[in-house]
């Protein structure tokens, strides 16, 4: 049987293959590190350590009184030098806290496992989460106590996100081969806190071969609940309506969340981080990066630790090769393209690309030749052609009613566009222009009756 | 990198930051490429005149769309190879006896007029290879003469170049009846099925061998660039309603085979009907698009003054496409009423669960 899938949707050229066998290999911790004091969703954290201060590794640097930023940890130990500006992966310069790594590589002490956890309640354990930094690593880095708070007893059904559609990133895929067992441990912990016994672990096919090894250790550990989804390779199957909607059937009503039908989705490496802090102690403060493209001469998998100079990543992957046209953070379809190698990897950074091949711009404006296969690549199935229409004319009332507010700008329709149309660009910058909430409803008006002689009106 | 201290520059843009391979122009060639084989059968059954014909057209569309871009100042987009694509469908809803005039005439005529004055590439209405035949119907004597095929006992070579001289206004060449002439009259044609499938038939340029065209057809779909349901559609359409109403005595499934061999129908199924600017975008709106064609041609060919009905079917078709995409719009993902029912069912069973388990 085919594996599931969901409508629309494309097949990028992936480019896994450049890193999806290299074992992730740990890089040398640079002199330097830059930790933003957001690298979360939602508010920034407030230093709470002061330049001269010596910091330990697992060492809370930033914290806030808001319930919902997650506290920033030193990955090193050594000296806060100062707080300042720098250049930051998402868009231009942010306050970041620099530290001056003595190589000593102490742990502060507060850096302890858990071994206890099974006897921990939910908001203990949900705390704990908190309290090691915890984040979506795919991207979004939504605080996960967050997420467990609002879905705490509203679910029954759990997913962890491997899908990881993206093209060329292998991080999760490596983080499946390699340390299944923290990864295991992680889920374990989720499956307590919001009580469900069972929880589906969905992956492309292209991850298959991490199935013996996950299958194997949860037999010989005798762990029960934890169920392998394979999913068919196609960009967006890690987008979470449809991640919901093919393990589950289930369909996320227009601008909702999983939680709307029950489901709550979590990240591989955060599950990885989680089951590391249980065992360890040691809060986020390092992941795992893929290094590729085929401006990098030797693309890999890094184990990185957070505030880490893009330019050091790319060294320690070999340097550039051929020069680069264009360096990504994350993946080439959802990704941010980088101006600076000062930009320093964050909680949320799966990949670092380089390229040098690049389409180059299009001479002419673009034209829409109505070939229809934005609508068919659609997976929210609306239509990015008429859209686009719309955004040019700046009507927005006529975006509403083609529904722009569905689109997630997953650029499933940009990368398809044969006339090399800018489409979730030019949604993007009509969405700015727009109201942050939709208009109410029209209220249809009941149509007046008019009588009388026919004759007489004017 | 201490020797190599330049440090890069880099672009910037916003996401995706990689692309399909396929463009306008490799979607066109592609559109050549599967036109290719009906082609090389245009010119074995009707002479190297198809060949100098093809070529003048291909060659007259590109200079009208690059004249047109040029004097209004607009972007040159001759490259994008769809005013070439025009120019061979020009010339295959031709007979290879028409003057090269008249090749001229309709392309001018579906180039500036079709395409371009109604803002070019993608925002034209209606076919313009076809509308431009439809407009050489003014010459109708010139356009419904069918030259005899090289297959043909009768066959005599066309000319080059030259005009083919008119005696009492009628071309003097050996013609011959296509197989929809007899159709009309309710008779099956005297050509064998595999005759018409291989093209062993008299008619335009390209439309006589459907095989060739079934397999560029094939092409098209191998390679995405139509989709099933356009060609399924209109095909399908014109299928069942030719095996159900067969003329007295002709067993409905011949007449039904016949009926799709003869003519246009498929050139005008996969090359024509399947035109983007003048097809629907949303799958809804082609499938209602291609059943209309169908349907037309159908109505045409038994009741109307032509005996071929695929021109006008699809040119009508055209008109409607905007309404069929304003009006049959895709399912869109989480919107139906039946979504927000089940999801206000699984949170109930949940709450009902929980309620339960603190009761225990």
């Amino acid at each position: 049987m085919n594996a599931p899938t969901f409508k629309g949707g494309i097949h990028p050229d992936a480019h896994k293959e450049l890193t999806c066998h290299k074992p992730i290999q740990v890089m040398p911790v640079p002199d330097v590190l830059y930790l933003p004091l957001s690298m979360h969703w939602n508010r920034p954290c407030d230093p709470v350590v002061n330049p001269g201060d010596r910091v330990l590794i697992g060492q809370v640097i930033a914290d806030s009184a808001d319930p919902i930023p997650v506290p920033i940890h030193s990955p090193v130990s050594g000296t806060v030098k100062k707080i300042e500006q720098h250049e930051s992966v998402a868009s231009g310069k942010k306050p970041m806290i620099v530290i001056e790594n003595d190589h000593l590589d102490e742990f502060h002490p507060s850096v302890v496992p858990l071994p206890d956890w099974r006897e921990k309640t939910p908001e203990e354990l949900i705390a704990f989460i908190r309290s090691k930094g915890m984040v979506g690593m795919g991207g979004a880095a939504f605080p996960t106590h967050f997420k467990l708070q609002s879905v705490l007893g509203k679910i029954d059904t759990l997913i962890i996100n491997a899908a990881e559609c993206e093209p060329f990133l292998t991080c999760d895929h490596r983080v499946l081969l390699e340390h299944f067992d923290t990864l295991v441990l992680g889920i374990q912990v989720i499956m307590h806190i919001l009580g469900q016994r069972k929880a589906y672990l969905a992956f492309e096919e292209n991850k298959k071969d991490c199935e013996p090894g996950i299958h194997k250790y949860l037999r010989d550990n005798n762990i029960r609940g934890i169920e392998t989804v394979v999913l068919k390779n196609k960009y967006p199957q890690g987008y979470e309506k449809q991640l919901v909607k093919v393990v589950t059937g289930r369909e996320i009503p227009s601008r909702g969340l999983p939680g709307d039908v029950g489901c709550a989705i979590f990240n591989t490496q955060t599950m990885a981080a989680i089951g590391e802090a249980i065992n360890t102690g040691i809060p986020l403060v390092q992941r795992i990066v893929t290094v590729t493209g085929d401006a990098i001469a030797k693309p890999t998998n890094l184990e990185v630790r957070l505030g880490t100079p893009l330019a050091a990543v790319i060294e320690a992957a070999g340097g550039f090769s051929k020069e680069p046209r264009i360096i990504i953070c994350g993946g080439p379809m959802m990704g941010s393209l980088q101006y600076s190698l000062d930009a320093v990897i964050v909680k949320a950074t799966n990949g670092v690309i380089a390229m040098h091949e690049v389409e180059p711009r299009p001479k002419h404006a673009p034209v829409c030749i109505r070939c229809g296969r934005c609508v068919a690549a659609c997976p929210m199935r609306l239509e990015p052609i008429y859209m686009n229409m719309y955004a040019n004319a700046r009507d927005y009332e006529g975006l509403e009613r083609y529904h722009i507010r569905d689109c997630m700008e997953c650029g499933s329709c940009a990368y398809i566009c044969p006339a090399r149309i800018p489409l979730v660009e030019n949604f993007r910058i009509a969405k700015s222009h727009m109201p942050k909430s939709p208009p109410p409803p029209p209220v249809k008006e009941k149509k007046e009756k008019k009588g009388g002689s026919l004759f007489g009106r004017k | 990198m201490e020797g190599n201290n330049k440090k890069p520059l880099l672009l910037v843009g916003q996401s995706p930051h990689v692309i399909s391979p396929d463009n306008t122009r490799s979607l066109m060639l592609d559109v050549l490429i599967a036109m290719a084989p009906a082609f090389v059968a245009g010119i074995y059954f009707f002479g190297l005149r198809v060949l100098l014909m093809t070529a003048f057209s291909v060659a007259s569309c590109m200079a009208f769309e690059y004249l047109y871009q040029y004097l209004m100042k607009k972007d040159i987009t001759v490259g994008d190879l769809s005013s070439a694509v025009t120019g061979v469908l020009m010339v295959f809803v031709l007979p290879a006896s028409v003057p090269f005039w008249m090749v001229l005439v309709g392309d001018f005529f579906a180039i500036v007029v079709v395409k371009q004055l109604f803002g070019g590439l993608g925002r034209n209405f209606m076919n313009p290879a076809l509308a431009g035949r439809a407009f050489l119907a003014g010459w109708a004597t010139l356009l419904n003469t069918y030259p005899a095929d090289a297959t043909n006992p009768n066959y005599v070579p066309l000319p080059l170049i030259k005009n083919i001289p008119l005696v009492n206004g009628q071309p003097d060449i050996v013609t011959s009846a296509t197989p929809l002439a007899s159709m009309k009259a309710g008779q099956l044609p005297e050509e064998s099925l595999l005759d018409m499938g291989l093209g062993l038939e008299s008619g335009c340029v390209g439309e006589v061998s459907a095989f060739l065209l079934i397999l560029g057809g094939l092409y098209l779909l191998l390679r995405k660039v139509i989709t099933i349901r356009i060609p399924l559609g209109y095909l399908g359409t014109v299928a069942i309603l030719t095996l159900l109403f067969p003329p007295a005595g002709i067993n409905g499934f011949t007449w039904m085979l016949a009926s799709l061999l003869s003519g246009g129908l498929m050139l005008g199924a996969f090359f024509m009907a399947t035109d983007y600017s003048t097809s629907p975008v949303t799958p809804g709106a082609q499938w209602v698009y291609a059943i209309g064609c169908g349907l037309l041609t159908f109505v045409i060919r038994y009741f109307g003054a032509y005996n071929e009905g695929v021109c006008y079917s699809i040119l009508i078709m055209n008109s409607t496409v905007w309404l069929l995409d304003k009006y049959i719009r895709p399912h869109r993902f989480g919107s139906s009423k039946k979504v927000k029912a089940e999801a206000e069912a699984i949170m109930a069973n949940i709450r009902r669960k929980n309620a339960g388990g603190d009761a225990k």
